[in-house]
């Protein structure tokens, strides 16, 4: 059973917390389940793969509930039809619109474990009919939502291509990379990518996921969704770091995505400690790993609560309340509002702008002058009405 | 249901009647639109083994739809962590008619502006 609403309360939320009258960018909300429409903006002969077999069996199946036994509602967002091919995308700015976002970053729920696939000529085929069709019928026609290519980094060329080629459309403010295929990210093949990205002045995305069968030590959905995400993101951190991409590429913008905000200190306090005992095994470093650490971008979705409230304080000096940004996930089933950062008592007015959206403005390199309030927030509120706008 | 212009959701539990306020001390989602159903609890033999995960209907749960934070429907007690509670007030049923009488007290910290 549905509730009459599944985002009843959120305008009322965004509303008495007075995030109607301030811009919010939203760096990670998600299509679901497109891939079944991606087919037809793949080239032959990928295409005709799509159209005859059941996609189930083209895509690495991850068997985890991540609704809970029907517990938690996601709002439906409807897939892509041939008919109309912006539906999904119009109800996700609608959506987000209602929780209170202005601009969202926007990547697609397959290609986080396209990399899992054994075939890497698929993976580059699929990561290009992606790209082709979020640059064709989705960015131009929703100047509200940005967009990430996704990389086929078990493929550089193909990686390089496909930033040449969707790069520069309008819309693309950087590219994803998926954690979970870390093992076929090499650093000194991908070099080329790299310095076309920094070139290109686009951000690099690591997005991090959960696929339980990558994990399969554990016996529950908790555990391995607990520990994934923080896992994925530190080990990729720790080879970026240690591969001297930070100094090599010093303009290149690096965005981690979706790992909650816990696991950063931890990660520059384990990093810089080996670091002192061995520091000829890190000739390429130029100072600390925490140093570095605190020049990548976070989204810190979703929000860990820590028993004490001094913690999460002492989380964002760790890493610097202006590298955090604000993402909602939406409409994945651990989203978060954006009062789950606004509400922070330790952050000042400014700090607060900033995890909003003038960080993801720097992240992205978005331009300020074309951003503007949503539509609704512009809107004067319905006195005595329940749920907002 | 609305009073004094919140939204409160009625649940009956047990023949008794209870009222929350419809919002999570999590991130404010619709709780009383939640489903309403027994919890989930793993039985040990007297070997300390577990013999059974069974839907304890006696002691039914408000689960929020948005993200699955899970409430005691008599109390409105967080399961999880009894510092949490729904925000609840007094219902009074009467000839057939169900009275709200006083709104409840504030959630507890999960959530609240003071979080960090």
């Amino acid at each position: 059973m549905m509730p009459a609403d599944p985002l009843h309360n959120a305008e009322r939320i965004v509303r008495e917390r007075g995030l109607d009258r301030t811009l919010i960018i939203d760096a990670d909300v998600h299509h679901i389940a497109i891939i079944k429409f991606l087919g037809r903006f793949m080239d032959p002969p990928w295409r005709r793969m799509f159209e005859v077999l059941p996609v189930e069996s083209l895509t690495p199946a991850d068997p985890a509930d991540r609704r809970s036994a029907g517990r938690i509602k996601r709002t439906p967002i409807p897939a892509p039809d041939g008919d109309d091919p912006q539906r999904a995308a119009r109800v996700l700015v609608r959506d987000l619109a209602r929780i209170g976002v202005d601009y969202s970053v926007l990547f697609a729920d397959d290609m986080l474990t396209l990399s899992l696939h054994p075939d890497r000529r698929f993976q580059a085929a699929l990561s290009r009919g992606y790209a082709r069709w979020l640059t064709e019928c989705i960015l131009p026609h929703e100047p509200r939502i940005k967009g990430m290519l996704h990389l086929p980094m078990a493929d550089p060329d193909a990686a390089l291509a496909l930033v040449e080629e969707f790069g520069g459309r309008t819309g693309v403010v950087g590219v994803q990379i998926s954690l979970t295929g870390l093992d076929q990210f090499q650093a000194e093949p991908c070099a080329k990518v790299f310095a076309e990205l920094e070139e290109r002045g686009l951000a690099l995305g690591f997005h991090s996921t959960e696929h339980w069968p990558r994990f399969p030590i554990f016996e529950t959905f908790l555990g391995a969704h607990a520990l994934s995400f923080p896992a994925f993101n530190a080990m990729c951190m720790i080879n970026w770091i240690y591969s001297g991409l930070c100094d090599r590429f010093p303009r290149l913008r690096c965005v981690f995505f979706e790992a909650g905000a816990v696991w950063i200190p931890m990660l520059m306090a384990r990093l810089d400690r080996v670091y002192r005992m061995r520091p000829p095994d890190g000739p390429r470093l130029r100072k600390r790993p925490s140093e570095y650490m605190r020049e990548f971008f976070y989204t810190v979705q979703p929000l860990e609560q820590p028993e004490r409230a001094a913690e999460l304080r002492m989380m964002f000096a760790r890493i610097g309340a202006a590298q955090v940004l604000y993402a909602s996930d939406y409409p994945h089933w651990d989203f978060d509002m954006p009062h789950s950062l606004s509400r922070l008592s330790f952050l000042s007015a400014s700090e607060r702008a900033g995890v909003l959206a003038q960080n993801a403005i720097r992240a992205f390199a978005l331009q300020p002058d074309s951003l503007s309030l949503g539509e609704w927030k512009r809107r004067p509120a319905v006195p005595g009405a329940a749920d907002g706008a | 249901v609305s009073a004094e212009g919140v939204e409160v959701g009625l649940l009956r539990v047990g023949g008794t009647i209870v009222a929350f306020e419809n919002v999570c001390p999590h991130q404010g989602g619709p709780v009383c639109q939640g489903e309403v159903l027994g919890r989930v609890e793993a039985v040990l033999d007297d070997q300390k083994r577990v013999v059974q995960e069974r839907v304890a209907d006696a002691r039914p749960v408000v689960v929020c739809p948005w993200h699955g934070h899970t409430f005691d429907a008599a109390t409105g007690e967080c399961i999880t962590d009894p510092r949490i509670h729904l925000r609840r007030w007094r219902a009074v049923e009467r000839d057939g008619r169900i009275c709200l009488a006083g709104r409840g007290q504030r959630p507890a910290a999960e959530g609240s502006d003071d979080a960090g």
